[in-house]
């Protein structure tokens, strides 16, 4: 019994940054990278399963798409539980959108044959919350999406999540495993990584793979396995708000001409 | 006790001084390396200040190398104030602005380093309208920075073109008198709330803004300030924010307060029912107003005749008797019978209340809901009969409690560092009173937090806190890593003159050192 666990290293913002010349993304000197929230919570839950039964029959695998720098992260699951951890790159997975993303996966996913996916409902610095499902759609396996509740037993042939949907309200589904599920910030606590488990961690291996020694064919990779595009990032104007000062009458009489002037009535 | 050796001794302590400046020196070159060697720059900045010439130039080849580095340092809370005004330098040397933004924004940049930033940015003249409004961010910063110096504050207020830069000078609470004096004098309408509000505004300028404005906003503020002149508070405005601040202001006469007292806004009459100044005949009348939150005010009040007390206690609102249970005006014999009150919530402000006697306490440690119990466990002063029954207890926010009593035995505190809930076990890190040995299993903890506080812990010695030295977060290792060069600091000037004068204080220190144990 294997689980995949996909993560993200995502870039998180200070107040303060600039962008980069090409204006299509931020300058990678303020980039401080950490592992994805929502990544914490797909691990968490893979390996309650792995302790919840016979742990030696559940193997946990860790998986990313990123350069080197993305191990740190690897790293952070190795020291929380996760047994095996894998990253694909090469420098054509550079550009890649959600869907490249999910196709280097999808290529992994069929290399390992995995029982069941996890992945995080969506990475807190692009948020598109797409490569979970994309990764499904490429693998033709049943999925469910933002997952706030799973009943599952591993090497049972379904799984039962309850789906977090608009308006407070929830969807019980049933899915055929193997699947790929999306999971949602709340569904468990996740675990701080033991002193011992970081020091291990520090010293164990890394499989790094690049895509076409997992079959990815060279117009599927990066940019080109890729449907969008990030044509331009930029921060919106700010300052159009105005406060409107003076008495209750001078600010209804400022407003009445402000509303006159957009009319054209003024 | 101090000791003093005799001739003897005194070959053996020259060796043993000798031994201690080898070890501080192994010690500091080891944290060096380590800071170095580490993934991020905090680390080195935490040394820094505690550094020789030479180690500091490798130090701020580390720290000052990239420019994401400096970035990251200049935002960091806990960069010592010499790292910052280095790196102050260094942003008005590349003219880097974003960095200048960073430091002014960061509330340890200290004074000297502000008025680097301010000189090579803000008053600098030549520029375009893109630089000048990211410039004109620096000088906003600058402006509201509590470390910025009276004379650097008043320069911005003298070349200030924009009404941001000046709001930000309102806002900040070293701004002195004269010139918050002065900035009133410009009569610049959107600045007067702030002026008004601003605690070191003194009762002069108070006096102009009232009698410049009638604007409800300025004049309340002006109205609730502890140093509003005698005539505003003679009438009663006719604005409800203005009644608000009238009724808040302890200075308000008696007679004031009785009328506001009865007002048709309830956040007027609740505004005096928290006056200490309202007269008690004013209290009764509030005691029994019909809005609850008016009764809430008036039950925490610790000057509450004893015959409000009686009305109060029979409130029909949970949180008027929640109020009163924990009011140390609140008398015994109404804290027997709010501690069998029906809800749970006053039940548990009883055992809050300052004076709650033993056997209210005793009643209350057994009693059917584990958060008044918890209660009980958070009291200082506990029976041991009563302290003795909590460590029985199974709920997290008891045994949280019991974690933190002073009384609660060494061996109990054992069992509770090994709790499953993270709570329980914080609790026993905060317990002033826990042994060391009780604290050594949890530097293994998992939260990182959790080992900053057992670092901190004043049970544990110096040689612990060393063994501490492979802390694998970033912010946790800073933390540790800048008191462990400080505590090197420290024992080598106390070692020095001792080195050259061989005094015998220099024995007892090394009797008393304890880092040597750690080899």
């Amino acid at each position: 019994m294997k689980i995949l666990v996909t993560i993200k290293q995502v870039a998180s913002l200070d107040e303060d940054f600039e962008l980069r010349d090409d204006d299509r993304d931020v300058e990678a000197d303020f980039h401080v990278f950490d592992l994805n929230e929502w990544d914490h919570y797909a691990l968490e839950e893979a390996l309650r399963l792995k302790e919840s039964g016979n742990s030696d029959a559940i193997e946990v695998v860790v998986v990313t798409v990123g350069p080197d720098r993305a191990d740190e992260e690897l790293r952070k699951c190795l020291a929380k539980g996760a047994d095996r951890a894998i990253r694909v790159w090469s420098d054509e997975l550079e550009e890649a959108d959600p869907i490249g993303i999910a196709r280097a996966l999808a290529a992994l996913a069929r290399r390992e044959a995995p029982d069941m996916i996890f992945a995080g409902v969506q990475a807190s610095d692009h948020a598109y919350g797409a490569t979970g499902m994309a990764l499904a759609g490429l693998l033709d396996w049943p999925h469910a999406a933002v997952v706030a509740g799973l009943e599952y037993t591993p090497g049972a042939g379904t799984a039962s999540a309850r789906r977090e949907l608009e308006g407070g309200a929830y969807a019980n589904v049933t899915v055929q495993c193997p699947a790929v599920l999306t999971l949602q910030l709340g569904i468990n606590t996740p675990r701080y990584a033991s002193l011992r488990g970081i020091k291990q961690a520090a010293s164990r291996p890394i499989e790094t793979i690049a895509p076409d020694a997992l079959g990815l064919p060279t117009d599927e990779t990066g940019k080109q396995g890729s449907l969008s595009r990030i044509r331009r990032v930029y921060v919106p104007e700010l300052g159009r708000a105005q406060m409107i000062e003076g008495t209750p009458a001078e600010q209804a009489a400022r407003l009445a001409g402000i509303i006159k002037e957009f009319r054209g009535e003024a | 006790m101090t000791t003093f050796p005799r001739p003897a001794e005194a070959e053996p302590c020259a060796a043993n001084a000798a031994r201690e400046g080898a070890r501080l020196r192994r010690h500091w070159r080891e944290l060096v390396r380590l800071a170095l060697d580490a993934s991020d720059v905090f680390t080195s900045a935490m040394l820094y200040p505690h550094a020789a010439s030479a180690d500091r130039k490798r130090l701020e080849a580390r720290m000052f190398g990239s420019r994401s580095d400096r970035l990251a340092l200049a935002a960091f809370p806990h960069t010592p104030s010499v790292a910052l005004a280095r790196l102050a330098t260094l942003a008005a040397t590349d003219a880097d602005v974003t960095l200048a933004t960073r430091l002014a924004r960061n509330a340890a940049t200290p004074a000297e380093a502000l008025q680097t930033l301010a000189a090579a940015f803000v008053t600098n003249p030549e520029s375009d309208a893109d630089y000048r409004r990211t410039v004109q961010r620096v000088a906003q910063l600058i402006a509201r920075h509590p470390l910025a110096p009276p004379a650097l504050l008043a320069t911005l207020a003298a070349s200030a073109d924009s009404i941001e830069t000046l709001r930000s000078l309102c806002e900040n609470v070293g701004v002195q008198t004269d010139l918050l004096a002065q900035l009133a004098g410009r009569g610049i309408e959107p600045l007067q709330r702030l002026l008004a509000i601003h605690f070191a505004t003194d009762a002069h300028t108070l006096h102009q803004l009232w009698r410049s404005t009638r604007e409800s906003a300025v004049r309340a503020q002006v109205l609730r300030h502890a140093a509003c002149p005698h005539e505003p508070l003679r009438s009663i405005p006719a604005s409800s924010p203005e009644r608000r601040s009238l009724a808040l202001n302890v200075r308000t006469t008696g007679e004031i307060l009785t009328a506001l007292a009865r007002d048709d806004d309830p956040a007027v009459r609740r505004a005096a029912a928290t006056n200490p100044a309202t007269p008690a005949g004013a209290l009764v009348l509030l005691c029994f107003d019909a809005d609850t939150l008016v009764r809430r005010a008036v039950a925490v009040r610790d000057d509450l005749p004893l015959k409000v007390v009686d009305w109060l206690a029979e409130d029909g609102d949970v949180w008027v008797r929640s109020g009163l249970a924990r009011n140390r005006a609140c008398p015994r014999i109404w804290l027997d019978r709010l501690a069998r009150d029906r809800e749970a919530d006053v039940r548990r402000s009883v055992t809050r209340h300052p004076a709650c006697p033993a056997p209210l306490l005793a009643l209350l440690a057994s009693d059917e809901i584990a958060w008044v119990r918890a209660g009980v466990a958070l009291r200082d002063e506990l029976p041991g009969a009563v302290l003795h029954r909590l460590i029985q207890d199974t709920d997290i926010d008891v045994l949280a409690g019991v974690a933190r009593h002073r009384g609660t035995p060494q061996a109990t505190l054992s069992r509770l560092a090994e709790h499953a809930s993270p709570d329980v076990r914080r609790a026993v890190i905060l317990n002033r009173h826990a042994h060391r040995r009780v604290l050594l299993p949890l530097r293994e903890e998992s939260y990182p937090l959790h080992r900053v506080l057992v670092f901190m812990h004043p049970s544990l010695t110096d040689a612990d806190r060393w063994r501490m030295r492979f802390e694998p977060d970033t912010e946790a290792r800073a933390r540790m890593f800048g008191h462990l060069a400080a505590a090197l600091d420290r024992q080598r000037q106390h070692s020095a003159p001792a080195d050259a004068a061989d005094t015998p204080e220099t024995c007892t220190h090394q009797l008393t050192t304890s880092v040597e144990e750690a080899g």
